[in-house]
């Protein structure tokens, strides 16, 4: 046995009770602060001890079963995580165990047991788990690292199957005692009770003891054990099972309605829970002239066999023919029983541990079996605002009415009248099997006909996803008329010629035009969108296309996070000048809805949307903008209330974050934009967001796929239409504001450094200037870079805020960033900010005074280990040469060493031969103040930067007073007044 | 005539062994013996009864038989064995057929003795009746008597066909302790609790329970909170389930204790128990922090 190290993450043991399953309990241990990291993973915090563990006794902490259970089963599957955020195997192994004992509990898969204990008329009850021998209890079991099962028990280590077995009856137990504590109370007591209100008190209350018994525990257990065989199996390790395969009778071709009663045959064969693929037959068994399949030797094939058909034989009755033979191979099924099989049969069968082979023309049989679908049809406007192009209202109600489907088709009155006359189970229709279900015929015939009407979001969302829920089913959907129409019309994605470009500066590439017809086609019929593209695509200049295409008889809104406004108003100034911009902002900002006339956009951040709803929400609206929706994403928070109440003709939401793999995010913003679309928030979370987050359902996925694609677009930058109009490198100026406070400092440094004076040396003015630009680059960066007060860091820097947002986004689209800052304070702060915020595993940090060994392990864990944190900070200095950091894709400058060349090179590091993708440069500027003055002298003298501005920031020094003062001045407009919104 | 009916009868017939005489004394135990069964205790080579009396102490009569091994016991697994259908019956626990000749399962030595008489007296033919009534009611008994359970049948039956006994510890492997053997993409999907005692109703009621509605009772509302735990209601509703659980289990309690445990906000933990007594699912003694909680 090798020394293992260190866990690197935190581990859960299961630590079982002997007495009652329920009292057990998980041990949560690792490295590090324990309790920090239950917390990260909303783990309850429980109480300090000791497990001893195969591995040694650990220091641990004791978590509560039911607590830890429902979180466990509300972690998301092992494919959902960063690399760098994955859970240990032990916590992910645990949580789909979490998942699998809440799937037995829930199917009833619990029977009740008793043990003996030393007193004769003593028993103790509690219940038990029952898991299908389907394979998964074991698969489960190679799931569960040692370190997740090994506890000492006695002085053996606890095996995996054991473990889980173990786990499993605990959840059984715990949810059949409603959580409590099994505490047992062994006194002697009297009772005249009836031995079954005994039971049933010990099985459900917080003392498992059965007393008095009027036989002997140890009998009575005996019994017990006796009567759970059947169902419990014999616990072994299971790696073969019995499976049926259905054969069709051969039958012709030639007529839509075919009929035959020739036999079905369903053969009996032996089949790997590990590869499914792989089986023999009952007759090679019997003969024993194989001996080995999939790898595997076939040791007691027959008897599992036997056991096997017996068992499939009491849940599909038509397999007790088999048991009257010797050596069965096979049994002839009428089509009434290959019917039966083909409905419930098979789920039966396979619960019960029994494959099922299934012809690739039979898998369709239960979707394409006879059943009622919902045809959806006319709209109907109700409000009197549905105009004839289909406006998409929320309004307009739609009739729809049930009708018999069979196959693909629609049957006719006379069709579904000669198919019921058949009497037969399984027909031949227009060359495919489908079924049909006496009991489900009788409901067909009587729903037939009869219809009603629903609001045409909801027939939208039903025709788009193909299915509709109908007091908790899922019913087939087609939609025809004036429903299939704007379907089809919502479905067809516009060219890019097809995009109206109206009073737009500039040239928009070929995808860009792509999203601007898109969002053009939503706004005319009424409808919203996601447009979440990846940052860096232009979202801003095609919601700018947009917003000058239209008809100017109402004005526009835009709602952005506080740091981003001012970024927005220089986009439109740049793109579309000649559009008037209203700054809902500052004491100056509108206060009636007749200071806000049509063809105007109104810029205004979230925090002001809460503040001025009541104004915002008096003014109709064209088309309402919503940047950086993320900042929405919880749908009951005052924002988004705010958000849903403004009136508009349309909205569109613009996010870089992949939102199709946050559901409750997607949720929310989709809601905003179409409203009513995903349906009330619980049903959607119901059918769509736990069964796909928690339980990976692909059926559930693929509907919900359906059902979003024509509101959400999303492109990337390595896309193939996409990259080609990308250059290699982009480079983006990301303009952040001041909070209260930095103004405050800002201002209060100016004036002290112009008060005592530039001084009267060239030296002393050339030390004074170069400590001022020093103190005012703190400052933007972030107050407590220049007060060295130890506060907190989120809120008070409008550029960390945004920095932060930014790498946030870069981190959701699993790509790579490097951050350049010239100041190692800075770092530091950044460091243990970034690693706090965005969840990471620290964050690396590659400056002047790293060794060169450290150096090139940084790099090399940068570039090569799959879960090294995404972001790697580097100051300016060090980041100059011998570097090789081409696994990023993002570059950030997060303070200014104004000196293109410099920065230059330390983009290079990224941007270089090998990097086979485009990167993205975004240098951060605070508006207003001394950066982003510099910002534009350095942009104009780009092209001739070395020459002119030289190694440093000398030049500066060179200039007169009153050019100092107007370079490091503050606007008037620098910081918003409003700093919880960033 | 059922299989505990073939061999209650041949019991007796042993017993009294194709003697008139001994047939008559066995005939005078007959009576009342279903009374008795209840009282009768087995274990592997001995039945012992107290038979009442209506004076004095009950006298414990001891019927012996020797336990079935060898040849003998050989023969009852290969007759178990021989078809399907016995060992469709052994699971679902019937004794099969093929078991009811009284040679396989009837022992020839048959002893008894009484503490109250010497000698065959007539608390001896009562306790014959009594033993026979209950390979009636159940033919495992007498099995059971010989020493045998009806596991042992079983995994007799699977040694026989070559299989190695199941539920053996593996050894653990630590030289990688953290690592799972294998994809974490097992496929584990929760639904809606429906015909929750489908497996209940398959076994039929557990020993010593004519009823089960009690039980099936029990299996509903553990699926219920399952269900609610998976989160199928929504996450407040399972947030509730375990703030109520975990107050179960603690009894009576503060909020800063549930709090502790649940790695929770102590001010959300008040709201929440708060709502939830106004719900009447939770009693409060006493206000402000001496609050002390308990599950209605």
């Amino acid at each position: 046995m090798t020394p293992a190290g260190p866990p690197r993450a935190l581990q859960l043991t299961f630590v079982p009770d002997a007495t009652a399953p329920a009292a057990g309990s998980f041990a949560a241990w690792g490295d590090g602060d324990v309790r920090a990291q239950l917390d990260a993973l909303g783990l309850p915090a429980g109480e300090t001890a000791e497990v001893d563990h195969a591995l040694g006794a650990r220091p641990a902490r004791m978590l509560p079963l039911v607590a830890t259970l429902r979180r466990l089963a509300e972690l998301p599957t092992a494919d959902a995580w960063h690399d760098w955020s994955r859970p240990s195997d032990a916590v992910l192994a645990w949580s789909l165990a979490a998942k699998f004992g809440l799937e037995l509990v829930t199917e009833g898969r619990v029977l009740p047991v008793v043990q003996a204990t030393t007193a004769p008329d003593t028993a103790i009850a509690h219940w038990i788990a029952v898991p299908p021998t389907d394979g998964r209890r074991e698969r489960l079991a190679d799931l569960l690292p040692p370190a997740a099962h090994a506890v000492l028990v006695g002085d053996r280590p606890l095996a995996a199957l054991a473990a889980l077995d173990a786990f499993l009856d605990a959840v059984a137990d715990a949810c059949g005692r409603a959580g409590h504590r099994p505490e047992p109370r062994m006194q002697r007591r009297r009772s005249a009770r009836p031995y079954i209100e005994l039971l049933s008190e010990a099985l459900t209350g917080r003392d498992p003891v059965v007393a008095p018994l009027r036989r002997p525990s140890d009998d009575l257990a005996a019994d017990v054990v006796d009567w759970l065989q059947p169902a419990r199996g014999d616990l072994g390790r299971a790696d073969l099972r019995v499976a049926l395969r259905l054969v069709p009778p051969a039958v012709g071709n030639g007529e839509d309605l075919v009929v035959t009663d020739d036999p079905w045959r369903l053969d009996l064969l032996l089949q790997s829970i590990r590869d499914p693929e792989e089986v023999v037959s009952a007759g090679a068994v019997w003969d024993g002239t194989v001996e080995e399949l999939g790898g595997q030797a076939l040791d007691g094939a027959q008897a599992i066999l036997v056991r096997g058909l017996v068992d499939a034989a009491t849940i599909f009755p038509p397999l007790d023919r088999a048991l009257g033979q010797r050596r069965p191979d096979h049994v002839e099924l009428t089509s009434g029983e290959a019917a039966e099989l083909l409905g419930d049969g098979i789920s039966d069968l396979t619960d019960a541990g029994i494959g099922v082979l299934v012809p690739p023309e039979l898998r369709e049989v239960h979707g394409q079996r006879l059943r009622v679908r919902l045809r959806i049809g006319q709209t109907t406007p109700v409000s009197g605002r549905l105009d004839s192009t289909g406006f998409l209202d929320q309004r307009s109600l739609v009739g729809f009415v049930h009708e018999a489907a069979l196959g693909d088709d629609a049957l006719t009155e006379q069709e579904f009248a000669d198919v019921m006359q058949l009497q037969r189970s399984l027909v031949r229709w227009r060359g495919q099997w489908v079924r049909i279900d006496r009991d489900e015929a009788a409901r067909v015939d009587d729903m037939v006909g009869t219809g009603g009407t629903m609001e045409l979001t909801e027939a939208v969302a039903a025709a788009l996803a193909g299915q509709a829920d109908r007091d908790d089913e899922e019913v087939d959907v087609v939609a025809v008329g004036d429903v299939a129409e704007l379907v089809a019309r919502l479905k067809t994605v516009p060219p890019p010629s097809q995009a109206r470009i109206v009073a737009i500066d500039g040239e928009l590439r070929d995808y860009q035009e792509r999203g601007v017809a898109w969002m053009q086609q939503m706004a005319d019929m009424g409808a919203g969108g996601v447009l979440a593209d990846e940052m860096g695509l232009g979202k801003t200049i095609m919601a700018i296309a947009l917003l000058t295409s239209r008809d100017q008889d109402r004005p526009h809104l835009v709602v952005t996070p506080t740091s981003v406004v001012g970024n927005w108003e220089r986009e439109l100034a740049r793109f579309a000048p000649a559009v008037p911009v209203i700054r809902h902002h500052g004491p100056d900002r509108p206060v009636s809805p007749r200071q806000i006339p049509p063809a105007h956009v109104v810029l205004t951040s979230y925090a002001l949307l809460r503040r001025d709803q009541s104004l915002l929400s008096a003014v109709d609206w064209d088309v309402v903008v919503f940047d950086e929706a993320q900042q929405i994403k919880n749908a009951s928070s005052q924002g988004a209330k705010a958000a849903r109440l403004l009136p508009a003709r349309a909205r569109f939401a613009l996010t870089g974050t992949p939102i199709e793999n946050r559901l409750g995010e997607l949720w929310a913003i989709l809601d905003l934009t179409n409203p009513g679309m995903l349906g009330p928030q619980r049903r959607f979370t119901r059918r769509y967001a736990v069964p796909i987050e928690r339980w990976r359902d692909e059926e559930a996925a693929a509907r919900l796929r359906r059902l979003i694609a024509p509101f959400v677009i999303r492109r990337r930058k390595d896309d193939p239409d996409v990259a080609v109009d990308l250059p290699a490198k982009q480079e983006i100026t990301v303009a952040t504001s001041l909070t209260r406070e930095q103004a405050q400092l800002y201002r209060r440094t100016i004036d002290e450094a112009f008060e005592s004076g530039l001084g009267a040396t060239a030296f002393e003015r050339r030390g004074r200037i170069l400590a001022l630009l020093t103190k005012l680059k703190q400052i933007c960066n972030h107050p407590r870079h220049f007060l060295r007060d130890g506060g907190p860091l989120p809120g008070r820097s409008g550029k960390l805020d945004r920095a932060t947002a930014l790498l946030e986004e870069v981190v959701a689209n699993e790509d790579h960033a490097l951050v350049f800052t010239q100041f190692r304070e800075m770092g530091n702060l950044l460091v243990s900010h970034l690693s706090d915020q965005l969840d990471l595993p620290e964050v690396p940090f590659l400056h002047g005074g790293t060794p060169m060994a450290k150096r090139e392990e940084m790099v090399a864990t940068f570039q090569d280990e799959p879960d090294a944190p995404p972001i790697m900070l580097v100051s300016l200095r060090a980041g100059g040469t011998g570097l090789n950091l081409t696994r990023a894709t993002h570059v950030m400058h997060y303070d200014r060493w104004w000196n293109p060349a410099v920065e230059d090179q330390a983009t290079d590091r990224v941007h270089r031969i090998g990097q086979d993708r485009s990167v993205t440069v975004h240098r951060l500027v605070t508006a207003g103040t001394v950066e982003e003055r510099i910002d534009e002298v350095l942009e104009r003298k780009r092209a001739i930067a070395d020459a002119v501005v030289g190694e440093s920031e000398a030049w500066i020094t060179e200039l007169g007073d009153d050019d100092v003062r107007e370079l490091v001045s503050l606007a008037s407009d620098a910081f918003d007044e409003d700093e919880e919104a960033a | 005539m059922t299989t505990g009916e073939r061999l209650a009868t041949a019991w007796l017939d042993v017993v009294a062994g194709g003697d008139p005489a001994r047939q008559r004394w066995l005939q005078r135990g007959r009576s009342g013996a279903g009374h008795h069964v209840d009282a009768l205790r087995l274990e592997a080579g001995a039945a012992r009864l107290r038979v009442p009396v209506s004076r004095g102490r009950a006298p414990e009569v001891v019927v012996t038989v020797p336990e079935l091994t060898g040849t003998a016991w050989d023969r009852v697994i290969e007759a178990a064995g021989r078809n399907l259908r016995s060992t469709a019956d052994l699971l679902a626990g019937h004794l099969p057929e093929d078991l009811a000749d009284p040679a396989l399962l009837i022992p020839a030595g048959i002893t008894a003795s009484c503490s109250g008489d010497a000698g065959d007296c007539r608390h001896v033919a009562i306790t014959h009746h009594v033993i026979a009534e209950a390979i009636r009611r159940d033919p495992f008994r007498l099995l059971q008597l010989r020493g045998h359970r009806r596991q042992n049948l079983l995994a007799a039956l699977r040694r026989a066909r070559g299989v190695t006994p199941p539920g053996q510890d593996e050894d653990v492997d630590l030289s990688d302790p953290y690592t799972a053997r294998g994809p974490m993409d097992l496929h584990v999907h929760p639904r809606p609790p429906v015909d929750v005692t489908a497996l209940l109703d398959r076994l039929g009621p557990p020993p010593e329970v004519d009823d089960p509605t009690p039980l099936e009772h029990g299996i509903a509302e553990a699926a219920a909170m399952a269900w609610r735990l998976a989160a199928g209601e929504g996450g407040d509703v399972a947030d509730d389930e375990v703030l109520l659980a975990e107050l179960r289990a603690q009894q009576v309690t503060s909020a800063e204790r549930l709090a502790d445990a649940l790695g929770m906000d102590v001010e959300e933990c008040v709201a929440n128990l708060d709502r939830l007594y106004h719900d009447g699912a939770v009693l409060r003694m006493g206000s402000g922090d001496a609050a002390r909680y308990r599950a209605a």
